[in-house]
């Protein structure tokens, strides 16, 4: 295909449709990896939410009758379904609780990281120059470090506890979010519109908060929920790493896996599978949506929703984007 | 090059290893090492300023004090000192010297370099009197000659000072009778050093933190500790290897290997694990739900240790409420002790109802208040005391370590709490590294409620008793005349069927009084390698790696 030919072929793409948002959900609709990714999350969401109504147990109740006589714990029966832990506490209740811990901690990390980044990004991308480099070789010195490396320093330095933990993933999650909401804004700082916003004395800050940062945002978006999920791997790193929650009763998913290791050799494989199954499924879950909304927002699709069908036949996996995506 | 000459020089190459393989064989296993898996790296190398088990594992094959344990038992037997005599008041003790001896700098062993030692620990400066650093010397001898603000001066010390005769003969004067001195002499922190060393290497300088961390400037304790023990160190990289060879000075008979190395594993999955593997040859207080897997293993065998130990829940008298006796009546109402004794110890332990150990002279057996687990009346006694529920309490616990008497720190902290939660507590944890965190703060009296344990170092109560409630000890934060004053008779007192009887007397005052809450006695047990002999488990817990060898 021609440059020209690809021309013509965007130009006659080009249709109205339901803007930006109502375009993306059209396009997740028909992602099956987006939808799954959907239902996983979804479950989790409503998992930690209803932890309290669905765990048969207290996370915490200790029961040390429920251990085998030699105090070893035991598997699945009809009392535990997962078993009970080293302490005889019901694993599935604390595999359940344990995505409140993973949700809130990933949520609080995330947002945090994400505010401050947004202000550090939008800062350094649009005002330029002096105040550009300063904050931007300080979030290049903080990426130098690997992320789950300086959330250890973070933790080691301010404590142990649930805080500490939100507050030290948090932060490795500004330089991430700062870096690209400054390209984004770099881009759209040059854009017609600006410029047109500009001409027509609309002050600085105006054009950034309602011409460029929406715009800028749907990178944004898509690194918001791929940082969920690795919020949730570094919380469980953390965890298994001893930095967890200073309550070691705590059902938070990496501490629950650290604690199994002892069991292992006497059987227990369970006490580490499962909450090994939890943190698979709901990192997979937000991956999913994540990947899924990076096609789905990605600019160049947009408009592409109702007349390609027409234009050519959908591919039989419902994604548009192998094609264009290779020519472009 | 040809086939035929790369085959060649494969046969060579595989001569040469036989042939020093059979060097190695010929000189008697001298290039021998054995690998034993440690839970965690000694504090310092130097006896007098240690307290715990892995400190001591190192320090005894180092060093070597007047008298020491025949091996597996808790009798006394000569070491340095070949033969002693006490005078008729007890309070002067004259030791003839083993002959001959030389430290492993070529420095002799006589009369002089033991008072040298003596006077040291008696002379300690101020900060390292402090009972975290210098636990032993604060607990058996009791005072300093210069004391610093707060620790104890001459009138409380047991010694007085020692006297040369000869360069073969040393008198130790004793300020009052004791019935347990020889016993606490047989300590392997009472080792002695090398005079020249322990100069040269500025062994009593650096500082102690606010946590009672001894922070050396010197090198003695880290790098050249100079005793006249059987091994000497080698080299010692925290966190990865300790390292020590034989003392080619050694007067008795020479180790059998040449090279004994000590790696730190502090997870027990993780020790098994190396264990089965090959990794290393031995590793001490196996899990108990471990033992089961080790002696199905026709390659691994499990030795047991006697049971002389205790594992207590300790209780800080100087913060409140833990002053108000209720207070911690209540906490051992709140111990569900059985049940952590029954399903944690698979079967080797039981549950302890005083501080000595059944086996020792002194245990009371009857009469001792028993505290069986009773959420209720816990509940009961914390209102009797004005006190509102829940009452918050601080509980710590080690981490990466396991003791003999205590496999899983976190788990019997984690199983405790949670029997106190019912009584009437609100439980807040903290955890410390046990090296050198979390002996620090718990001897200086940072924790109120915290998990601790005693193995006995000589068959004697005073070692227990004595040790622990015999003077003021921050670990515990009380001043009790009266138990001092019991405690210390006992020990002077000379006719054995009454020493037993006021030591039987103090158990049952002890559990009435609560310092602690003893729970259990366990039977701790090594693993190896099964074709690793000469290991002689001791009740004591300090063996010596000289007798030791395995074959390939």
């Amino acid at each position: 295909m021609s440059v020209a030919e690809i021309e013509a072929r965007e130009i006659q793409l080009e249709a109205p449709t339901g803007g930006l948002w109502a375009d993306a959900w059209a396009r997740l609709r028909r992602n099956p990896g987006a939808l799954a990714g959907f239902f996983l999350v979804g479950s989790f969401v409503v998992i930690a939410i209803f932890a309290s109504v669905m765990a048969p147990y207290s996370p915490t109740h200790v029961d040390l009758n429920a251990l085998s006589a030699n105090g070893l714990p035991t598997g699945p029966s009809w009392q535990h379904w997962v078993g009970v832990d080293q302490l005889g506490r019901d694993e599935f209740s604390r595999i359940l609780y344990g995505a409140r811990y993973s949700l809130v901690i990933g949520l609080v990390a995330v947002s945090s990281g994400l505010s401050l980044g947004l202000l550090f990004g939008s800062v350094a991308g649009y005002v330029g120059g002096f105040v550009d480099s300063l904050i931007m070789r300080f979030m290049d010195v903080m990426l130098a470090i690997p992320g789950l490396l300086l959330a250890i320093g973070l933790v080691a330095a301010l404590g142990q506890g649930l805080w500490q933990i939100m507050v030290a993933v948090g932060i490795t999650n500004v330089p991430i979010f700062a870096r690209l909401l400054r390209g984004s804004v770099l881009a759209q700082r040059e854009q017609d519109f600006v410029l047109a916003a500009r001409a027509v004395g609309a002050r600085r800050r105006g054009i950034l908060f309602s011409h460029i940062l929406p715009n800028a945002m749907s990178p944004v978006i898509v690194q918001g929920t791929l940082a969920m999920a690795t919020a949730i791997i570094d919380v469980a790193g953390l965890g298994f790493l001893g930095l967890g929650p200073q309550d070691p009763g705590t059902p938070e998913w990496g501490t629950m896996l650290t604690q199994a290791d002892q069991y292992l050799e006497s059987g227990a494989l369970y006490l580490a599978v499962s909450p090994g199954i939890a943190i698979v499924l709901a990192v997979l879950g937000f991956n999913m949506i994540g990947d899924g909304l990076r096609e789905a927002l990605d600019p160049k699709l947009r408009g592409r929703v109702g007349k390609f069908k027409e234009a050519k036949a959908e591919p039989p996996d419902g994604r548009l984007v192998p094609e264009v995506g290779e020519s472009a | 090059m040809g086939l035929k000459k790369l085959g060649l020089l494969a046969a060579l190459a595989a001569l040469g290893i036989v042939a020093a393989a059979s060097a190695s064989t010929g000189s008697k296993q001298a290039s021998n090492a054995l690998v034993f898996g440690s839970s965690s790296d000694p504090v310092i190398i130097d006896g007098p300023l240690v307290s715990d088990g892995e400190s001591l594992r190192v320090v005894d094959q180092i060093f070597q004090g007047l008298v020491g344990l025949k091996p597996g038992t808790t009798q006394i037997q000569p070491l340095l000192a070949t033969s002693w005599t006490a005078s008729a008041n007890g309070l002067t003790w004259t030791f003839n010297l083993r002959g001959g001896v030389k430290f492993s700098d070529g420095t002799p062993f006589n009369a002089a370099a033991v008072c040298f030692n003596f006077n040291r620990w008696y002379d300690f400066p101020g900060p390292l009197q402090n009972s975290a650093v210098t636990y032993y010397w604060n607990t058996v001898f009791g005072g300093f000659a210069h004391p610093a603000a707060g620790s104890p001066g001459p009138d409380k010390s047991l010694y007085k000072g020692c006297k040369t005769k000869g360069s073969h003969l040393v008198q130790l004067l004793l300020n009052h009778r004791s019935s347990s001195f020889l016993g606490a002499l047989a300590l392997t922190n009472f080792g002695i050093a090398s005079p020249t060393a322990l100069v040269k290497y500025k062994a009593d300088a650096g500082t102690v933190d606010a946590n009672g961390v001894f922070h050396p400037t010197g090198t003695f304790g880290t790098q050249h500790p100079i005793g006249t023990g059987p091994y000497m160190l080698q080299s010692w990289q925290v966190g990865n290897k300790l390292e020590i060879d034989a003392n080619p000075l050694y007067w008795g008979p020479k180790a059998k290997l040449q090279r004994i190395i000590f790696r730190p594993i502090s997870d027990p999955a993780a020790q098994l694990q190396a264990l089965q593997s090959g990794e290393i040859q031995g590793f001490d207080n196996v899990a108990p739900q471990d033992i089961a897997t080790i002696k199905a293993n026709s390659k691994l065998k499990v030795l047991d240790r006697p049971a002389f130990n205790v594992a207590y829940v300790g209780i800080n008298q100087a913060i409140p409420p833990m002053n108000i006796l209720k207070v911690r009546q209540a906490i051992a109402y709140g111990l569900d002790r059985a049940t952590v004794a029954s399903k944690f110890y698979a079967g080797r332990a039981q549950v302890a109802t005083e501080f000595l150990p059944p086996s020792l002279n002194g245990y009371a057996g009857k009469g001792v208040p028993l505290y069986p687990f009773d959420p209720n009346k816990a509940k009961q006694l914390l209102q009797a005391a004005g006190q509102t529920l829940p009452v918050p309490i601080d509980f710590w616990y080690p981490t990466s370590v396991s003791r003999p008497y205590m496999p899983d720190p976190q788990r019997n902290a984690e199983a405790f709490a949670a029997s106190l939660e019912q009584s009437g507590f609100k439980v807040t944890f903290h955890s410390a590294p046990w090296r050198p965190d979390y002996l620090a703060q718990v001897q200086s009296g940072k924790a109120e409620v915290y998990l601790l344990g005693w193995t006995g170092d000589f068959g004697d109560p005073a070692d227990f008793d004595n040790v622990h409630f015999g003077a003021f000890n921050p670990q515990f934060g009380f001043h009790n005349t009266k138990l001092f004053n019991m405690l210390s008779k006992a020990d002077q007192e000379t006719n054995a069927a009454k020493r037993t009887k006021d030591y039987q007397q103090a158990e049952i005052y002890i559990m009435k009084f609560l310092p602690m809450v003893p729970y259990v006695h366990t039977k701790p047990a090594l693993a190896f390698q099964k074709n690793v002999v000469g290991y002689v488990a001791s009740p004591v817990a300090l063996e010596s790696f000289a007798t030791v060898s395995y074959s390939k």
